[in-house]
């Protein structure tokens, strides 16, 4: 059996360096887009300020770029070196996306960035637009393959498990690109990202501001980032609650967890705000509940109710036991019985395998397992709550907070009267806010699937390779460590960039180069 | 069909920035249209002058860099010299001229304080840099512009710079005031 | 057009193949510039122009490297989880390597620190170097076989070491694989560059395209006394993927046996040799472009006469022969295959065309004064 050390280490490991790659890829999505727009302003009204502004938040775009194609490569190769069995497994569905992901995405996003930054003087205006734009093209579509290929784990149709190969092999392509999990994950985390870049404007915007520095070039930053991450954030909002519906009619499980609702209320369901869950005793004390709330949200109706994690719970152990049939189904036909009995007895229950696999962890004779352990797999089919609780609940705070400021961004924006202390400060402390959001999202998403790897078929500790602890140990030491060095290194540059703003590019027209500040 | 709302949505807000930062040019450009100024010289009038001054020498005082003034008078000149007030205006237009070329867009002020009084604001430049400035204008004026009867113009020129170790508890519309002051004090007049 | 499994797994093995070549070709000379960073630039703003020769397009070409990933993982994904956790230190190693390069580029002249630009100069050395070092030891240990087996259930037990990867033989071909690189970096700095880096480099390919060829040659007298593998069961091409449904054998000098079987083949080797010698010559005679696609079909064939002396074996197993993964039977269903078809010979093309352009704009020499010209803008 695997040792539990090793598949927690895994997960540890793929944690850290999911997150951390997160930590740069929402910049990415969003800063593209901005730049675009600036470009376009630049080409539309000739004017040089708007090619400034390319230019100074291109160079900033660059500095994280650099380390969020870093991170990006060890995720390519961790799925191979730290998940094998899962790669085994679910490889053929899965691997197509990422295929797709370097061909139509990286391609464009990588051999447009280095025109970008390099094609200045030997491109036209509408060339080099062009190339911006293309460039913004590519880091979406990146982000839409990897979330086809994510979505799938957390929903995963259009394909069969074929117990010749003993793997799950693509049945339909259309059912995997059209997967509603995967396209409203694709949608709210670009829009997550949007919001990112414009927080990240906006706020180095209204530092300028403050300072009264560089004010006409900071003005239209700020107006520009205003404008396009009110649209981001309401785009995010409601794609959370598009999610939240998702959810709720194919991952039933997590949302139950998300929302601590322990047992199935009457519908319409009411909204815990805030309370302390626990998951010993199932209830959730000091709750503040609102009224109706998550019935109408999560299903969009007032008679449809929310299964309850007792409920979900009481069908699980059923299909555990549905899985151990189809696990010893299964086991016959790789031994050669592939005689016709066999074959329908595990066509009946293979789409409870999964759950049979969950005995793994409790027994090697899956066949065999006492009542004590398929009552022990079946609790593990649920995800524990505490943690999504917070984590989601923090999200949306998150989330709500942006829209506020954004709202205000925009109507002050549109009246020309930004330089309200109070706005720009708050626009300033609002940079770490986003990506506070973006982690926590993706925590809920991936701990939320738990103790699933590929949601009901692949249960998280067989997915990992068979490596020592020694091995995991030193991978996890390199990663830490090389990634806490350039974080410090990229994030001295970058702060050393905001602090000289566009005087960095020395047109010699900025605050540095001639010691003047409120441009009128 | 979330993709398509995916195209949509970004269409909308790519607009949304687009329209909202060209909405700010338009603004300006009208700003810029409609500002009060001197007919004669085309430079800012006193009034719309002393507001903008106002907020250089703020901003100074906050970024702790200096200012300077400059002033140029013609009084001393007309006292001595008869001259039509048509020839007058003339030798104005060619004064303001003389410097129009050294006003950094967006930063330096010009402006026609007095009927014959000019009066330019240089942040970031200090007190030798103005001077400077002002011996280079004096020489132009003297060499480009035309004065009926032969006359050489000759401007009496007069430079303040502020500085942030001599007033740190004035107000701002004193310290403006007292700038003017000291230039004039220096051009002698 | 009706593709069977059977087909689609040859196209599949030639893609592959392919977008390996690609890598090798594109990427190739980038990791071969960085490696000739610190002896072909002596001072900081030499070291720029090498950099910048290759700056603007380095990232593309790197995806290749990415692609090829990403499509051994979609086309052959037993093949991926094997060699990825198998190889475990060996790739982490690598990827360690490949994180300098995009700071290492980026980062580089934003200060004027002469340690700061050293230290990004070391790091970029070493991210062309222990990539270009340990592809070749990989395929060197792909022709040894490497030690895996699978429990019923298909999950993967690799049983060998990092230190077993660095075999003789296999250390052999990371030298090829080094120096070939190498020699392609220094074709693509002599298009690039005037003056005292041009004449450096016009050096290094001589050297090391002889270098190279030598190596290779060896190589190719020592795989004949290595043992090979071949199938020995009925070879089922379009059946179900199970890479146990097969017996295997091994002897020594089987993996001639193509070569025995198909002597046409045998153009391929000879074409390396050839290529190797006209790359020399146009280098020499100033005609670094033609130089440069001599290198690159030196490299495609290099890569060429090794993968085809192994089809079709994907990955042999040393420890359970039967085990080893083949071209019939590791590879994605047929309908991956089939759609993964139509999507490359979609966007493989778009890719090339916009590619050529990207090279097109960023084409002409780089100089000293380019870059005291552009100090800001450029890296």
């Amino acid at each position: 059996m695997i040792s539990e050390s090793m598949v927690d280490l895994s997960r540890w490991q793929f944690a850290a360096t999911s997150l951390y790659h997160f930590l740069f890829v929402p910049l990415t999505l969003g800063l593209s887009f901005l730049l675009a727009i600036m470009e376009s302003t630049y080409v539309m009204t000739g004017k040089e300020i708007y090619k400034d502004m390319t230019q100074f938040w291109g160079k900033l775009f660059g500095i994280n770029f650099a380390l969020g194609v870093m991170t990006g490569l060890t995720m390519e190769f961790q799925f191979g070196m730290n998940w094998s069995y899962f790669s085994h497994y679910v490889g053929d569905i899965f691997g197509a996306p990422l295929a797709i992901e370097g061909l139509m995405a990286f391609f464009l996003e990588a051999t447009f960035v280095g025109l970008f930054f390099f094609g200045w003087d030997k491109l036209g205006k509408g060339q080099h637009l062009l190339v911006t734009w293309l460039v913004a093209l590519g880091t979406n579509l990146s982000a839409l393959w990897i979330l086809v290929a994510n979505g799938w784990m957390q929903n995963p149709v259009g394909a069969e498990f074929n117990y010749e190969t003993m793997r799950m092999e693509l049945s339909s392509f259309g059912a995997l690109l059209f997967n509603p999990a995967a396209q409203v994950k694709f949608v709210h985390t670009v829009a997550a990202g949007y919001t990112t870049a414009s927080a990240f404007v906006l706020g180095i915007s209204a530092y300028y501001m403050l300072k009264g520095r560089d004010a006409a070039f900071a003005q239209r930053s700020y107006t520009i980032a205003a404008g396009f991450g009110l649209a981001a954030i309401l785009s995010v909002i409601v794609l959370g609650d598009e999610s939240g519906y998702t959810d709720g009619e194919v991952q039933k499980a997590k949302l139950a967890a998300i929302e601590a609702e322990w047992h199935t209320e009457e519908a319409p369901a009411s909204f815990t705000a805030i309370g302390i869950p626990d998951q010993e005793l199932m209830e959730t004390r000091y709750a503040v509940k609102i009224p109706w709330i998550l019935g109408l949200i999560g299903t969009r109706s007032i008679d449809t109710p929310i299964m309850g994690l007792t409920e979900i719970l009481e069908k699980n152990r059923l299909r555990v036991r549905n899985g151990i049939h189809a696990y010893g189904a299964l086991q016959l036909l790789r031994a050669g019985q592939k005689d016709e009995h066999t074959i329908a007895e595990f066509e009946h229950y293979k789409q409870d395998l999964g759950y049979g696999l969950l005995l793994k962890r409790y027994t090697e004779k899956v066949v065999d397992a006492t009542d004590q352990q398929i009552e022990l797999a079946a609790k593990s089919s649920l995800p524990r709550v505490v943690p999504l609780f917070w984590t989601f609940r923090v999200m949306v705070a998150c989330g709500f907070i942006m829209l506020a400021i954004f709202v205000f961004a925009v109507i002050a924006s549109s009246i020309r009267k930004c330089r309200q202390n109070w706005l720009l400060r708050a626009s300033l402390y609002m940079i770490p806010i986003p990506w506070i959001a973006c982690e926590m999202g993706w925590f809920v998403a991936e701990f939320g699937r738990q103790p699933w790897t590929i949601a009901e078929i692949l249960p998280t500790f067989l997915s990992v390779s068979s490596l020592t602890e020694l091995d995991l140990y030193l991978s996890l030491a390199g990663y830490i460590s090389l990634y806490t060095l350039f974080l410090i290194i990229e994030m001295f540059l970058m702060i050393k960039f905001i602090k000289l703003g566009p005087s960095s590019l020395h047109k010699g027209r900025y605050h540095f180069e001639i010691a003047t500040g409120a441009s009128l | 069909m979330w993709y398509f709302t995916w195209i949509l949505g970004l269409l909308l807000a790519c607009s949304l920035g687009i329209i909202n930062v060209l909405r700010l040019e338009a603004q300006e450009a009208w700003d810029r249209e409609h500002i009060t100024l001197d007919p004669l010289t085309h430079l800012m009038t006193k009034d719309t002058m002393m507001g903008r001054l106002k907020e250089k020498v703020e901003n100074s005082k906050r970024n702790g860099f200096p200012f300077s003034i400059l002033l140029i008078s013609l009084s001393d000149f007309t006292s001595k010299n008869k001259v039509a007030t048509y020839e007058m205006d003339a030798i104005l237009r060619g004064i303001a001229d003389c410097f129009k070329d050294d006003i950094r867009a967006g930063v330096d002020i010009a402006a026609r304080l007095y009927d014959k009084e000019f009066l330019i604001a240089m942040p970031g430049s200090s007190l030798n840099k103005a001077e400077e400035v002002a011996s280079r204008i004096k020489s132009a004026i003297s060499e480009r512009v035309k004065a009926p009867q032969g006359l050489v113009v000759e401007v009496s020129t007069g430079v303040a710079e502020f500085s942030m170790a001599s007033s740190a508890l004035l107000t701002t519309e004193l310290e403006v005031d007292k700038l003017i002051r000291a230039a004039f004090e220096k051009s002698s007049i | 057009m009706i593709f069977d499994y059977e087909t689609m797994r040859l196209i599949w093995w030639a893609l592959l193949g392919a977008l390996l070549i690609g890598f090798a070709i594109t990427g190739g000379f980038d990791l071969g510039v960085a490696i000739l960073l610190p002896f072909l630039g002596k001072n900081d703003t030499e070291r720029r122009v090498i950099i910048n020769s290759v700056g603007a397009t380095w990232e593309g070409n790197q995806v290749w490297f990415v692609t090829a990933g990403g499509a051994l993982f979609a086309a052959w994904p037993m093949a991926y989880s094997v060699a990825f956790s198998g190889f475990y230190f060996a790739l982490l190693l690598t990827l360690f390597a490949l994180f300098l390069r995009p700071v290492g580029f980026d980062y580089r002249s934003k200060l004027p620190s002469p340690i700061w630009r050293r230290n990004w100069d070391i790091a970029l050395f070493v991210g062309g170097l222990v990539p270009a070092l340990i592809f070749g030891v990989a395929f060197g240990n792909l022709l040894k076989g490497v030690p895996f087996h699978f429990d019923n259930e298909m999950r993967i037990f690799y049983t060998g070491s990092f230190w077993a990867l660095l075999n003789p033989f296999s250390l052999a071909a990371g030298l090829v694989s080094l120096c070939m690189l190498i020699m392609h970096g220094a074709v693509y700095l002599q298009i690039k560059t005037v003056g005292d880096i041009n004449q450096r480099s016009k050096t290094v390919v001589t050297l090391f395209t002889i270098i190279t060829l030598v190596i290779f040659a060896l190589a190719g007298f020592w795989v004949s006394a290595i043992d090979g593998y071949q199938i020995s069961s009925t070879v089922s091409p379009n059946a179900f993927s199970n890479p146990l449904a097969k017996t295997v054998t091994n002897a020594t000098g089987l993996w001639l046996a193509n070569y025995g079987r198909c002597p046409v083949l045998w153009i391929i080797p000879a074409l390396a040799f050839v290529t190797g010698i006209t790359t020399v010559l146009l280098s020499k005679l100033d005609r670094p472009g033609l130089a440069f696609i001599s290198s690159s079909l030196t490299l495609a064939t290099i890569i060429l006469t090794a993968g085809v002396s192994m089809f079709p074996f994907l990955i042999p197993s040393s420890s359970e022969m039967n085990s080893s993964l083949t071209v019939w039977d590791a590879s994605s269903s047929l309908a991956t295959l089939k759609i993964m078809f139509w999507v490359t010979l979609i966007f493989l093309p778009i890719v090339l065309s916009y590619t050529t352009w990207a090279f097109r704009v960023m084409r002409g020499k780089i100089t000293l004064e380019y870059i005291h010209q552009n100090d800001h803008t450029t890296y």
